[in-house]
C-alpha cells in the first residue's frame, strides 16, 4: 500500500481508566499496516506518575504528543484541552479522531475535531446513566452526539444510541475494550504475588476504591460511607487509596477512632496487575468507579457500588452488582448478604457476559478501516 | 460578591441571538424577576452589538467579554472559561442561551458542568446537515439542556426522535415577539422610507454562499430582478456586491430603472422595508420566520432549493421558488396577480414565546441544582 494512502487514526487519552480501556486498541492499530497511529495524551491527570507505571505494565508506545494539560475546573481544563488539542490537530492532520470513554480529555477531542471538520469515532458509546449532576454523563452524551462512528459496549448501549436518534450505519456493537485487556493481562497479574505480599487470603477481604468528587469532597457523605464500613467489623477491607482522598480521610470522625476502623486497611495506589488480582480473590468490591464495577463482573467478584446511578446498568440486571449510594443500612445490608454465601462467585460465573468476546478492540478497527 | 440571587443568567452574543433574547429580557423585567445580562461578542463586532443593544432599548449588560479568536476551537475555548467565571459567582438558577453558535454550546457546556440548569431557546431546529458547525452546535446544546424551548411542533418532533434529556415546550419563536415589540422603535428611529424610489416593491436578500458564490444562479437572479412587474429594493450585502462586480452584472442591476440597491441596512431600517413592502423575495432562514408577524404578514418567495422552515410553506406564508429565472418570475406574478390575503397567524406563534418562557421558569418550583 502507498504510504500516503494509508489512514491517519489519532487516539486522544488523558486520565487513567483511558489507558486501560486504550490498550488493546493501540496495539491492534500498531499491527495493521494501513494505519498511521497517533497518540496524544492531554495530560489531564495530575498524577502523571501513575500513569507513566500504567503505559509500562501494558505495554505502550510514548505518545507522540503530551499535552500537559494538568488539572482545573471543568471549564478550564476542557478549554485548555481544546486549545492545544487544535493545534495538534491541525499539525499531525488526522483522517479520525477516537477518543475513548468519558473524561473531559473525550469530550474536548471531541468538540476538537468535530470544529475542524475531522470524523470522529467513540469508543464505548452509548454508556448512559441519565444522572445528568455526573460530568462524565455530559461528556459521554455529548461525544457520542458529535461523533461519526460510534463503538457500543453492549447491545444495551445500542439501543439508547438508536433511541436517541443515532443512525444505525454509525454504530457497531463492538463489545468492551476492557474486557480485552483483562484476559490479556489476567494471565501476567498472577505473578505480582500482590496476595503475599499484602499478607490476603483469597476471599476473605473485600476491596473498596473511592474517587468521585461527590464521595471524596463532601465530607458528610464519606463520613456516612465510612461509619457503615467501620460496622462491618468482620470484613477485612483493603483500601487503595489517592494522597488527596488520604488526607480527607484522617479528617473524618469515624477514623479517629482506631479501634473501629482497624479492619479497613489504607494502602498506596495500585498498578493494573496488582488490582486485577486483588480484584479476581477479593469477597466483595466497593466503588465508584465505573471500570471496577465491569472488571469485578468478568472476575465474578460481587459489587457494591457507592453511587445513586450507574451507566452499566447490565451487571446491576444480571445480579452482579448493587447501588447503595452513600446509604449506611444499604451498605451495609448488601455486604452482609455477599458474606453469608459460600456461592457468590461460582452464582456470577455462570452469568452470560454482555460485553463481547474480548475482541473488541479487533472489531473496531475493522470497522474503521471499512467505514472510515 | 454575586450581583442577585436566585437570578436567571441570559447570555447573548451575535446581534439575531440578542434581537431573540430581548423580549425575553423583557418579560424578566416585566415581572421583576432577577437576571443577569451577558453578552459574549465577537472581538470585531462587540462594539457594534453593544451599540445594537443600546438602539433596541434594552439594559446595559452586566457582562460584557469580548472575545478574540480566529479558530473554532480556540473560540469556544475563551467563552467555556469566561462563562464559567460569571456563572460561578453569580450561581443563577437558570443559564439561558439562543441559537447555534461557537459561543452557545460553550456557555452551556460551562453552565452544565457547574450543575446550573441550561435553557435552549429556539431548541430543535435540525438541518440535518452534520457538515454545518451550527448542525453540531444545536444538537449537543439540546442534549445537555433543562429547558428545551422549542418554536414549532416540528421542533418538538425532532428533539422527541432524539430522546433528550431535558423538558420539550412548545413556545413559539421569539423572533415574532421581537418584531411586534420593535416594529414602533423602528418606526420612530428608521428614516429608511425616505429614501425609496418605489411606492410598492418587492424587498430582496441574498447571501447564500451557493446563490451568490455560483455565477449561473446570480446572472438568473439579475435577470429575474431586472425584468420583474415590480420595483425591486436590494440591500446588498458586500459578499454580494463583490460577486456581481467579479461577474460583471453590478452595473447591470445598478442602472435598472425599476432596482434600487442599497447598501447593507441595520435591524430597523430592514423592519421598515418589511412593512412597507408587497413581497419579499429572499433565501435567509430567519427572514421566512419574521415575515409571518402579525405586523408584518408578508407573502415569501425562497430562492432556495429547500427550507429548513417548512412552516412557512405549509401555511401559506412561503413558497419555494429555486433559483431559476422563469420560476421567480412567474412567482412574483402570481403573488401579484392573486392578490390572497396572507393568513392571520404566524406558525411561529403570537408574539408571546417570551412570556411563555420565563412563565415556564417561574413556575418551576424545583429550579436549582437539577
Amino acid at each position: 500500500m502507498n504510504r500516503d494512502e494509508r489512514m491517519k487514526l489519532m487516539l486522544i487519552i488523558g486520565a487513567r481508566p483511558q489507558i486501560i480501556k486504550s490498550a488493546p486498541i493501540i496495539h491492534e492499530a500498531q499491527k495493521r499496516k494501513e494505519i498511521v497511529f497517533q497518540l496524544v495524551h492531554t495530560g489531564q491527570h495530575y498524577d502523571f506518575e501513575m500513569s507513566k507505571i500504567f503505559f509500562g505494565e501494558l505495554d505502550l508506545p510514548d505518545p507522540v504528543v503530551n499535552l500537559g494539560v494538568g488539572s482545573g475546573t471543568h471549564a478550564f481544563q476542557t478549554g485548555k484541552m481544546m486549545i492545544e488539542l487544535e493545534k495538534t490537530i491541525e499539525n499531525l492532520k488526522p483522517d479520525m479522531v477516537m477518543v475513548p470513554g468519558d473524561t473531559n480529555s473525550t469530550l474536548a477531542g471531541a468538540l476538537t475535531a468535530v470544529k475542524l471538520q475531522v470524523p470522529v469515532s467513540h469508543v464505548e458509546a452509548g454508556a448512559r446513566s441519565y444522572d445528568m449532576r455526573m460530568p462524565e454523563e455530559v461528556n459521554r452524551r455529548l461525544t457520542d452526539h458529535c461523533s461519526t462512528l460510534l463503538f457500543a459496549s453492549t447491545r444495551n448501549c445500542v439501543e439508547k444510541l438508536r433511541e436517541e436518534g443515532i443512525e444505525k450505519q454509525q454504530i457497531k456493537l463492538s463489545g468492551d475494550t476492557m474486557y480485552d485487556a483483562l484476559l490479556e493481562h489476567i494471565g501476567r497479574s498472577e505473578k505480582t504475588g500482590i496476595l503475599k505480599k499484602m499478607n490476603l487470603q483469597s476471599e476473605e477481604y473485600a476491596v473498596l476504591t473511592l474517587h468521585r468528587p461527590e464521595n471524596v469532597d463532601i465530607p458528610e457523605r464519606l463520613e456516612r460511607i465510612f461509619k457503615a464500613l467501620a460496622s462491618l467489623r468482620n470484613l477485612l477491607i483493603v483500601f487503595p487509596v489517592h494522597p488527596r482522598t488520604r488526607q480527607r480521610l484522617e479528617s473524618l470522625k469515624i477514623m479517629q477512632q482506631k479501634a473501629a476502623v482497624e479492619h479497613i486497611k489504607l494502602v498506596e495506589p495500585l498498578g493494573y496487575h496488582e488490582m486485577l488480582q486483588l480484584t479476581k480473590h477479593a469477597k466483595m468490591i466497593f466503588t465508584d468507579s465505573g471500570g471496577l464495577q465491569k472488571e469485578a463482573f468478568w472476575l465474578h467478584t460481587p459489587c457494591i457500588t457507592l453511587r445513586d446511578t450507574t451507566e452499566w446498568t447490565e451487571t446491576i440486571a444480571l445480579g452482579a452488582n448493587v447501588l447503595v449510594g452513600s446509604n449506611p443500612q444499604k451498605i451495609i445490608r448488601a455486604a452482609e448478604k455477599i458474606m453469608k454465601t459460600k456461592k457468590g462467585k461460582a452464582r456470577l460465573q455462570k452469568l452470560k457476559n454482555p460485553f463481547g468476546d474480548g475482541h473488541a478492540s479487533k472489531k473496531i478497527l475493522d470497522f474503521i478501516l471499512k467505514r472510515g | 460578591m454575586k450581583l442577585f440571587s436566585d437570578s436567571f443568567m441570559v447570555v447573548a452574543g451575535t446581534r439575531p441571538e440578542i434581537v431573540k433574547m430581548a423580549p425575553i429580557i423583557r418579560a424578566l423585567e416585566a415581572k421583576h424577576l432577577p437576571y443577569i445580562f451577558v453578552h459574549c461578542g465577537q472581538h470585531y463586532d462587540y462594539n457594534m452589538s453593544q451599540q445594537f443593544i443600546e438602539e433596541l432599548e434594552l439594559p446595559e449588560p452586566h457582562y460584557g467579554f469580548k472575545v478574540k479568536a480566529y479558530s473554532p476551537g480556540l473560540q469556544t475555548a475563551r467563552i467555556l472559561t469566561l462563562i464559567e467565571r460569571v456563572v460561578k459567582k453569580e450561581q443563577p438558577k437558570v443559564v439561558l442561551v439562543e441559537g447555534d453558535t461557537n459561543g452557545v454550546l460553550a456557555s452551556a457546556l460551562a453552565a452544565v458542568k457547574l450543575n446550573v440548569r441550561v435553557g435552549h431557546v429556539e431548541a430543535g431546529l435540525r438541518s440535518f446537515d452534520l457538515r454545518m458547525p451550527e448542525e453540531h452546535n444545536r444538537r449537543l446544546v439540546d442534549h445537555m439542556s433543562k429547558y428545551l424551548f422549542a418554536p414549532t411542533d416540528t421542533a418538538r418532533k425532532h428533539l422527541k426522535d432524539e430522546n433528550v434529556w431535558g423538558n420539550i415546550y412548545v413556545t413559539g419563536n421569539t423572533v415574532i415577539d421581537a418584531v411586534i415589540q420593535h416594529m414602533p422603535l423602528a418606526e420612530k428611529k428608521s428614516k429608511i422610507m425616505k429614501q425609496i424610489r418605489f411606492r410598492r416593491f418587492a424587498l430582496v436578500t441574498a447571501h447564500r454562499a451557493e446563490n451568490v458564490d455560483n455565477p449561473d444562479v446570480l446572472r438568473n437572479f439579475v435577470e429575474a430582478f431586472t425584468e420583474s412587474p415590480i420595483p425591486i429594493v436590494y440591500p446588498i450585502h458586500p459578499r454580494s456586491r463583490k460577486r456581481l462586480r467579479q461577474q460583471k452584472m453590478l452595473k447591470r442591476l445598478s442602472d435598472a430603472e425599476n432596482v434600487q440597491l442599497l447598501p447593507p441596512l441595520g435591524y430597523f431600517d430592514f423592519l421598515m422595508l418589511m412593512k412597507n413592502c408587497t413581497l419579499i423575495i429572499t433565501d435567509s432562514g430567519g427572514i421566512q420566520e419574521e415575515a409571518t408577524a402579525s405586523p408584518l404578514r408578508k407573502p415569501v418567495l425562497v430562492t432556495r432549493l429547500s427550507t429548513e422552515r417548512p412552516e412557512a410553506v405549509e401555511t401559506g406564508f412561503a413558497k419555494v421558488v429555486g433559483t431559476e429565472k422563469a420560476n421567480i418570475l412567474k412567482a412574483i406574478k402570481h403573488v401579484l396577480t392573486q392578490r390572497k390575503e396572507t393568513p392571520k397567524n404566524s406558525p411561529y406563534g403570537d408574539g408571546d414565546a417570551a412570556r411563555k418562557i420565563v412563565g415556564i421558569l417561574e413556575q418551576d418550583d424545583d429550579v436549582g441544582q437539577h
